[in-house]
């Protein structure tokens, strides 16, 4: 299949004591190399969930979830824990709305995180390189805290970038920026996340950026896949 | 008036009562290290009767084989308290008591140390102007060199403190006596005959229960008292107690207040009030009036009240009446007295508590006729 | 108000596990406070009990030559002439050696009424039966193996056991002074000892001391000799005569005085564990508080007082301290029982907390006060500190380093500084490395070796010193205090069972010698038991004015070797006790001053010795201006022989004779020491409990702040074994941070304690050890803790800690 994602009849839904809530019924989607889908819908539609589905942070009531990667096809769905997290690692990168960063790593740690999670010190010099491109050429020992915003949202996509995964998932990941930064750094995520070749499925609530993806999903209150 | 000889002689025995019993306390504390061997009460006391001789019957008193110890009998005691005074009129108090227990009815055969005899001696001073009461205690076997009474000369002694006979009988004697922050040194002479208390000197206590029981009312007294470095002459008048007995009094009473009252007039007056259970008056509460001339008159209960007019509570909670009245048919006629501690704080802090101080004297006008001492017990 | 109270106990309904453990570590922290003071005080009444009673409350034995019962009343009646004399109690004593069922028996009389009474003396009160007063029953040692009641047959006389003591004597009876004097069949003229009590100036401190921690007060000097000296100077002028020798009771018992030490010791060491019980219960508040911060935080955003948050804050931790106060009493009770049960098997010690003892009103104010007092101010500490950002404490944190550095120096080396120098330099040394907790995290703030997630764990760890500082101390000081404790008891222990070879070289010893000592040694070389017959001899004497103890013998290469010297003495050369070198403030080289010619060749420890000791050889004597008199016999049995036959047909030849067997003699001191040493391990075993649980906390509190990483690295694809590794490489470094400040920290309590503080409180040093059995158990619990704490599951809790984001 040339899809590197298909997401096929996936529900979910949490409990909370006596309650029984649905966040996620018969969700489907794939997402082909290069294409960039966004996730749109009000607070508690389910975006940040499909996310999580789909790294494997949680697991899905009932549906596949597929990944095509390093020429295998991967049902995610049929996984355990530490399998998942295994492709999670090699496969997906992750970047965030808050905490993006470990705070007890400089920048430059932070981007060759993944890399040693998955022996890839091949990667390292693209990885830096892409640092360097993303602006943070003088900033590699810097510890999170001293960055602004923007610039933890730059190292925190050189670091869901740096091992070259096939999957982005990015969740809010401008909702903490002004505008200006947002489009930025959405810019970059865009660029980078098509010159790698992967596929980049991202929640948000910016109008302005879903409207640059190849698709949006709208995820109603209903939590049913609006698109 | 049997009946009043002998309520009279039960209520002075009666206030010996604690000293008596707590000198077995005395001998449990001693003070050795932890745990183990327990004192038996009843091979210390003797189970009832058990083979002590009894007071049963009056008996000639013979001197001055009888000021000596009496060991066939449980307990014995010297008991000497005097209101004294000096040339600038700072008054003091003194008290001195040697109280013998026997441990076992028979003498042991043996040496020296086989001794069956306890000694315990109290010494106390009150300074009235220096707002002081000293006290100490002395406590040994009996043995010749160590605690006992001798005769020929007198000589009731415990541990280096000393009442000393000079010439026959107890009619002059010094007290030498020293602690570490006090010391007394007293000559004393009787001014008055001695006093047979109860029926000739036999107190009934109930059927079948007596001591042998004397008094000197009035000795005149001289001497020096010794506070810290400073040595103070001074004189004025003493009581002095002799008695002894087998037999323990029961349970029914709490404690006593006792008073032996020396008035400028020459005459002495002891009386005594039993505190009971049920708080009711005791028909044994009296006293005795010694006139001038050593005439005796005894006091029935119907013959005097005492009511406590003021509390002195100790640093421990425990209220001490040390004021009172003394309403007293006399043979002078009815009389109004005023008693007062001379200071609150007179508590014997010893192996045993109890109050026994100055007191002064005063008449229905409020003017001082007097002073002695008073003996507060059961209130702890 | 009412708002803040609901939020705060929400709070606690939404975060029951941070309550419960916030609970438990309190009641911990209570909990070691009362198991330490009643294992102390159960220590401390064995050693007492064990105290035989005709020394009670006394401070020095007198004798003097030919002393008889005139003596006696001499000095009692010259006493009593002088009532302001530094002195107790006077009692005569009377020993000697009976036969009994065949066995040979030490019998004691005393005159008990003239024991001395009152609290100032070491003794309690014990009511010594009237059957005994009365001369018609006996007290029994325990290992006679009589029990009260029981007949006994002694010289055809029919006597009672009226009481059976555990006095650490071996087989002994104690009577009143007339019947032991019918016993010995000797006149009543008779005496051997005179006891006496002189006057102890710090017995009100003591007593204040023992109540606080139980055994503290045997470090204040004990009552010496001076006022005694003093007496019997000004008795002289006045008909007693001078030959009178004094000698201090801690010497007829060297062994008890020496557990005495290793109980103050223990005393000591049992403060630092009460400080780490503190330091725990701070710390179960800050973390606790810091749970809360979010909530608090937003509590004042909208407003609210801060005073009354913090109020409402202490309110909520103080009666959780209360809860603990009520729970750690009860489970200190059960723990202390637990540990003395656990630490005495296979002692046949008597050891056990009675429920009087734990219903001590001390053991309460100890309890109440930690859980009550220490969380009322832990708790506002913590409020303080969390709500004050850290603003420059480097400047005021080197300012102490140096004062407590100082003042480790000063207690040190300022000898008159005395025991109270010696514990400050023992507790401002152990501050000192509590303030090195967060400067030596800091070293690993830029770890930049190493994997990454090892290098973010031990980041993490460095990053959050307000964290871990509080529990990281008290780690150290637990393994610290494990280290101390462990070392100082083992080299106690060598230098005890030295002390017993160096005394004990003979298998019998004979007191009472006299005259006869010609014809005991050949009557005892005549019989086959018997290998060898040695002399000795103790006169009194004075060096510069200072009185010392002049021992004497045929001082051959064996007699040396027993101090530690190699070769025999020649005439004018001496060993000294160290004692007598720091009296005198001589050296090994010097001369003796106040003795023609005499050189000191070696000195030697001379454990429980309170005055200055020389010996020589008997040639030297002479230079001294003393006659030789030997008083003493150690006697060396052959193989195999059987004692207790001699011993009888000894006692039966010469009945005034004292005779001590070694056996009985090493025994006793080895089951007393047993016990206190076993009592050690559980000390150990409770501050590092303690230690592991506050680790724990503060390990969780991390993982707690650290939730956001975790999700993070978790979304990297970070395996549950990857985080198991930051959790140990955390706690590791927890342990290793803390093992490499205990290490220093502890041998140098160690040595402060066996150099310093023995020294000045019982005048002999002890030389400190290093064997790995001291240190390395300590050392491998402490990590060991650190990593179980780490490898514990973390309370799973709604976020209370964060926002959710």
């Amino acid at each position: 299949m040339s899809q590197v994602l298909v997401i096929d009849g996936v529900s979910k839904a949490f409990v909370d004591g006596n309650d029984r809530r649905s966040v996620l019924e018969s969700v489907s989607l794939s997402l082909a190399p290069g294409d960039v889908v966004a996730l749109q819908g009000p607070s508690g539609s389910g975006k940040t969930t499909l996310l999580n589905l789909v790294a494997g942070l949680v697991s899905a009531d009932a549906g596949s979830i597929g990944l095509c990667a390093g020429g295998a096809e991967l049902a995610l769905h049929t996984l355990d824990d530490a399998a998942r997290a295994a492709v999670r690692r090699a496969h997906m990168g992750y970047v965030f709305q808050f905490f993006n960063l470990v705070p007890t790593l400089t920048v430059r740690e932070n981007v060759l995180l993944p890399l040693e999670l998955n022996a890839r010190w091949d990667l390292e010099e693209r990885a830096l390189a892409r640092l360097d491109g993303l602006g943070l050429a003088d900033r590699h020992d810097a510890f999170p805290e001293t960055l602004s915003g923007g610039e933890r949202q730059r190292v925190a996509i050189a670091r869901a970038l740096a091992h070259e995964p096939v999957l982005v998932l990015a969740d809010e990941p401008t909702g903490n920026l002004d505008s200006r930064s947002a489009a930025a750094v959405a810019e970059l995520l865009w660029q980078e996340v098509r010159r790698l070749g992967g596929a980049l499925l991202l929640a948000t609530h910016d109008d302005a950026i879903a409207a640059r993806a190849d698709r949006v999903l709208r995820m109603g209150g209903s939590s049913r896949p609006i698109g | 008036m049997m009946p009043a000889e002998r309520r009279q002689a039960y209520g002075v025995r009666a206030r010996r009562r604690a000293p008596l019993r707590l000198l077995l306390l005395a001998l449990l504390g001693v003070s050795v290290t932890a745990s183990a061997a327990q004192l038996r009460l009843g091979s210390v006391l003797g189970e009832a009767g058990d083979g002590f001789q009894r007071a049963e019957r009056p008996r000639p008193f013979v001197f001055p084989e009888d000021h000596g110890p009496h060991p066939g009998f449980r307990s014995e005691w010297w008991y000497l308290t005097a209101s004294l005074e000096s040339p600038t009129g700072e008054a003091f108090g003194m008290q001195f008591t040697l109280f013998r227990q026997a441990l076992r009815p028979q003498p042991v055969i043996g040496g020296p140390w086989d001794a069956s005899q306890v000694f315990l001696g109290h010494l106390a001073v009150t300074d009235v102007a220096g707002g002081r009461h000293l006290e100490d205690e002395r406590l040994s076997r009996g043995h010749p060199r160590l605690a006992g009474v001798a005769l020929a000369p007198f000589n009731a002694f415990v541990d280096g403190w000393r009442l000393l006979g000079i010439g026959p009988g107890l009619e002059r004697l010094r007290v030498d006596a020293a602690s570490a922050d006090f010391a007394v040194h007293l000559d004393l002479e009787s001014r008055k005959p001695l006093v047979r208390q109860g029926d000739d000197g036999l107190s009934s206590k109930g059927p079948g229960q007596a001591s042998y029981y004397y008094s000197l009312p009035r000795l005149a007294a001289v001497g020096e008292v010794r506070i810290g470095d400073k040595l103070t002459p001074v004189a004025g008048t003493a009581w002095l107690d002799r008695e002894w007995s087998t037999s323990v009094l029961s349970d029914a009473q709490r404690g006593w207040d006792w008073f032996a009252l020396h008035l400028e007039s020459g005459a002495d007056l002891m009386a005594f009030q039993l505190r009971r259970d049920d708080g009711l008056r005791d028909p044994f509460d009296q006293g005795v009036w010694v006139g001038p001339d050593g005439d005796t008159w005894p006091l029935r209960t119907q013959d005097f009240t005492l009511t406590p007019l003021r509390w002195w509570k100790d640093e421990r909670g425990v209220a001490w009446p040390v004021d009172w009245a003394l309403a007293v048919m006399s043979p002078v006629g009815p009389r109004q007295l005023r008693v007062e501690a001379a200071l609150d704080d007179q508590r014997m802090d010893t192996l045993f508590t109890y109050w026994e101080g100055l007191v002064r004297v005063f008449d229905e006008a409020g003017d001082a006729i007097g002073s002695g001492y008073m003996e507060l017990t059961g209130y702890e | 108000m009412s708002l803040l109270v609901t939020s705060q106990l929400r709070f606690l309904r939404r975060s029951p596990w941070s309550a419960l453990t916030a609970l438990i570590g309190m009641a911990l922290g209570v909990a070691s406070v009362v198991a330490v003071h009643l294992i102390s005080a159960e220590v401390e009444r064995t050693l007492n009990a064990g105290a035989p009673p005709h020394l009670a409350g006394l401070t020095h034995l007198l004798t003097r030559p030919d002393i008889d019962a005139d003596d006696y009343f001499a000095l009692r009646d010259w006493w009593r002439d002088h009532p302001r004399a530094p002195v107790r109690g006077l009692v005569p004593l009377l020993d000697g050696q009976l036969v009994v069922d065949g066995r040979g028996v030490q019998l004691i009389g005393a005159d008990w009424l003239a024991l001395p009474r009152g609290t100032d003396g070491p003794g309690a009160p014990l009511a010594i039966s009237g059957e005994v007063l009365v001369g018609e029953g006996l007290i029994a040692d325990a290992d006679f193996g009589y029990r009260v009641g029981d007949r006994l047959t002694v010289g055809g006389r029919d006597l009672t056991v009226a009481g059976v003591l555990e006095t650490g004597l071996g087989p002994a009876l104690f009577a009143d002074i007339g019947l032991a004097q019918r016993l010995l069949d000797v006149g009543p003229g008779q005496i051997s000892l005179v006891g006496l009590a002189v006057v102890d100036p710090w017995a009100p401190w003591r007593r204040r001391l023992d109540r606080l921690m139980p055994g503290f007060g045997a470090g204040l000097p004990q009552p010496g000799a001076a006022p005694l000296t003093r007496l019997l100077d000004a008795g002289a002028g006045s008909g007693i005569d001078a030959a009178w020798r004094a000698r201090p009771v801690t010497a007829e018992r060297p062994s008890a005085a020496f557990a005495r030490s290793v109980l103050f010791n223990l005393g000591a060491l049992g403060t630092l564990a009460l400080l780490v019980a503190w330091f725990l219960i701070y710390q179960v508040g800050a973390i606790w508080l810091r749970r809360q911060h979010l909530v608090l935080t937003r509590l004042q955003m909208v407003g609210a007082d801060p005073r009354l948050l913090r109020r409402s804050f202490l309110a909520l931790f103080v009666g959780l301290g209360l809860a603990a106060t009520v729970l750690g009493g009860l489970v200190g009770v059960l723990l202390a029982t637990l540990l003395v049960k656990l630490s005495s098997a296979g002692i046949d010690a008597s050891l056990a907390v009675s429920a009087a003892r734990a219903l001590d009103p001390w053991v309460m104010v100890k309890a109440v006060g930690s859980g009550f007092g220490v969380c009322l101010v832990g708790g506002y500490a913590a409020f303080v500190r969390e709500w004050r950002p850290a603003a420059g404490p480097a400047r005021w944190r080197w300012l102490a380093l140096c004062a407590l550095a100082l003042l480790v120096l000063l207690g040190i080396t300022l000898e008159r500084s005395g025991v109270l120098g010696g514990f400050l330099a023992i507790l401002a040394m152990s501050l000192l490395a509590v303030l090195l907790v967060t400067p030596l995290l800091g070293l690993l703030r830029h770890a930049g070796r190493g994997r990454l997630l090892t290098r973010l764990a031990l980041r993490e760890v460095a990053w959050y010193p307000r964290v871990l500082d509080v529990a990281l101390a008290a780690l150290t000081l637990a393994v610290a205090t494990g280290i101390g404790v462990g070392l100082m008891v083992d080299s106690f222990r060598s230098d005890f069972q030295r002390m017993l070879d160096v005394r004990l070289a003979g298998d019998l010893y004979l007191y009472g010698v006299g005259d006869r000592q010609g014809a005991l040694a050949d009557w005892l070389l005549a019989q086959p038991e018997v290998a060898e017959v040695r002399r000795f001899g103790e006169a009194r004497s004075r060096l510069d004015g200072v009185p010392v103890a002049l021992g004497y013998a045929e001082f051959d290469a064996r007699e040396s070797a027993r101090y530690g010297f190699p070769r025999h003495l020649e005439t004018g050369e001496a060993l000294v006790n160290e004692r007598l070198l720091r009296d005198l403030d001589l050296d090994v080289g010097d001369q003796v001053r106040g003795a023609r010619g005499v050189n000191i060749v070696g000195a030697f420890p001379g454990f429980g010795d309170p005055q200055g000791r020389v010996l020589v050889d008997v040639t030297s004597l002479d230079r001294f201006g003393v006659p030789a008199r030997f008083d003493r016999l150690a006697v060396n049995v052959r193989a195999a022989a059987d004692v207790a036959a001699l011993i009888g047909r000894l006692t039966e030849r010469f009945p005034a004779l004292t005779v001590e067997a070694r056996t009985t003699i090493r025994a006793v001191a080895l089951r007393i020491f047993d016990r206190t040493f076993a009592i050690t391990r559980a000390l150990t075993l409770l501050a590092l409990l303690v230690a592991v649980v506050g680790t724990y906390n503060a390990l969780t509190a991390l993982r707690l702040n650290q939730a956001a990483t975790a999700e993070l690295l978790r979304a990297q694809g970070v395996t549950s074994a990857e985080s198991r590794h930051i959790a140990l490489v955390r706690a590791g470094t927890l342990g290793g941070v803390a093992v490499a400040l205990a290490l220093p920290l502890g041998i140098a309590m160690a040595w402060t304690l066996c150099a310093v503080v023995n020294p000045r409180s019982f005048g002999w040093s002890v030389a400190l050890q290093l064997p790995p059995a001291g240190w390395l158990p300590p050392l491998l619990l402490g990590i060991v803790a650190a990593l179980l704490a780490g490898l514990l599951p973390a309370p799973r809790e709604r976020g209370a800690l964060h926002d959710a984001g």
